[in-house]
């Protein structure tokens, strides 16, 4: 479990990247980051795998910076764009995707489009599940990713299997909302409380917002 | 004694076939009955017309002796209804166990305190109190089972409609199972393919094929 409340969560996670989208890197932006890894430290490793991946995506931006712009804006760019995603994956590195929605549900966002995240959420999972069991499957029956026209008749099976099962889901999920008297609304319970941790993180987001914004 | 359910001569046929026809069952009050058939044979199909979620081509289903023209005729008698799906990540509207379980009353207009109270009354009945706060798609499939029941029970249906509740479930979970639905005393459908566990639950068991309803003595 985070340690931080799921709605300040998002609230800091929005402000940081805000922040510093529309400032030059210092080294007070910095700060925040030291903290979470401070208290995210036991999942740095995969985080930082992560980053190192999304990083094949960075670099082409840093690239077109490059050939488009200056050597400095590119790296500013670049920094910022890797400050800001390893911030959201620290703070988000034990979020199960349904924080997010009780979060949206604190804030007050409208129950409607509480709802549709949950169930988005909802549904990724279940055909994220699904796509997990069809690559078992296919490893089970021997089949080896390649290039010939067998391999691309499964891949466009396996998308095909998935898009009907999404269909079935939806159906089933529609019964249900029906059955369980379903009218746009999900009821939460709100018992989430601050602890250190998040006043810590708010007193960081607040310099921030003093130092770049109001001085 | 008064009759919950009944199905008269009720067909029912899909885009490429027929699945049953002249299907008649009657259910009384607080009666179980179990129907088992083969792959195919539309017990699924049979439950969820009962349920009001599909409409069968021909014959009559009668809830409470008021017959249900239409799907929409099933309205007035949604909170009469308990319909445990198959599979049951299905029929969760909620992330964790207690906001699921309560769903129900929290959508008919009882407020959070009360629905509160009666969730854990139900909870405690069914032994998954300890469940309370956790992340319901974290749950084993035999407690993802027993939870859908709270959250259908806690609304006191009249009747309930059962598909294949211990489908995937071991020993243990599917004697809870059966415990926990012999001491409820309500009209039930039940499907399932598991001959134990119908034995265990259901006085009387009926075998759907496509030309109907036939009465199996056990």
């Amino acid at each position: 479990m985070s340690k931080f409340n799921s709605s300040i969560l998002l609230v800091a996670a929005f402000l940081y990247s805000i922040f510093l989208s529309f400032n030059q890197v210092e080294i007070i932006f910095v700060l925040p980051i030291l903290y979470v890894i401070y208290c995210e430290h036991d999942k740095i490793f995969s985080i930082l795998k992560k980053l190192l991946f999304l990083n094949l995506f960075i670099v082409m931006i840093f690239i077109v910076l490059l050939i488009e712009d200056s050597f400095e804006e590119a790296i500013n760019i670049y920094i910022r764009t890797n400050m800001i995603i390893l911030f959201n994956l620290l703070l988000f590195s034990r979020s199960s995707g349904y924080d997010i929605v009780r979060a949206l549900n604190e804030l007050k966002f409208p129950t409607k489009f509480v709802s549709s995240v949950y169930f988005t959420l909802k549904m990724i999972q279940t055909l994220n599940d699904e796509f997990k069991r069809i690559k078992q499957t296919l490893r089970a029956r021997g089949f080896k990713a390649s290039s010939s026209m067998f391999a691309y008749e499964t891949y466009g099976n396996l998308f095909g299997h998935i898009f009907v099962k999404s269909i079935k889901k939806a159906n089933a999920m529609q019964d249900s909302f029906k059955l369980r008297g379903f009218h746009g609304k999900i009821y939460l319970i709100n018992n989430s409380k601050l602890s250190y941790y998040d006043v810590i993180l708010i007193f960081l987001i607040c310099m921030l917002f003093v130092k770049k914004v109001m001085v | 004694m008064s009759c919950s359910i009944n199905l008269k001569e009720v067909s029912y046929e899909t885009s490429s076939k027929e699945v049953f026809k002249n299907v008649s069952l009657d259910v009384s009050h607080e009666e179980k009955v179990a129907i088992v058939g083969a792959n195919g044979s539309g017990k699924s199909s049979l439950l969820k017309i009962v349920a009001g979620l599909i409409k069968q081509q021909d014959g009559g289903v009668f809830l409470f002796h008021n017959e249900m023209n239409s799907l929409k005729d099933f309205k007035e008698y949604r909170s009469d209804i308990g319909y445990l799906p198959q599979d049951v990540s299905d029929h969760f509207l909620c992330p964790t166990v207690i906001e699921d379980v309560m769903f129900a009353l929290r959508a008919k207009g009882f407020d959070k305190d009360e629905s509160h109270k009666k969730a854990i009354e139900v909870m405690n009945k069914l032994g998954i109190t300890h469940l309370e706060n956790r992340n319901i798609y974290d749950l084993s499939g035999g407690e993802q089972k027993i939870v859908a029941l709270a959250g259908i029970l806690i609304t006191k249906p009249k009747i309930l409609l059962l598909d294949e509740p211990t489908n995937a479930l071991d020993e243990d979970a599917e004697n809870r199972i059966i415990d926990i639905l012999n001491s409820i005393k309500k009209s039930m459908i039940i499907v399932s393919h598991h001959k134990t566990f119908i034995d265990s639950l259901a006085p009387t068991i009926y075998r759907l094929s496509n030309n109907g309803l036939d009465k199996i003595n056990h």
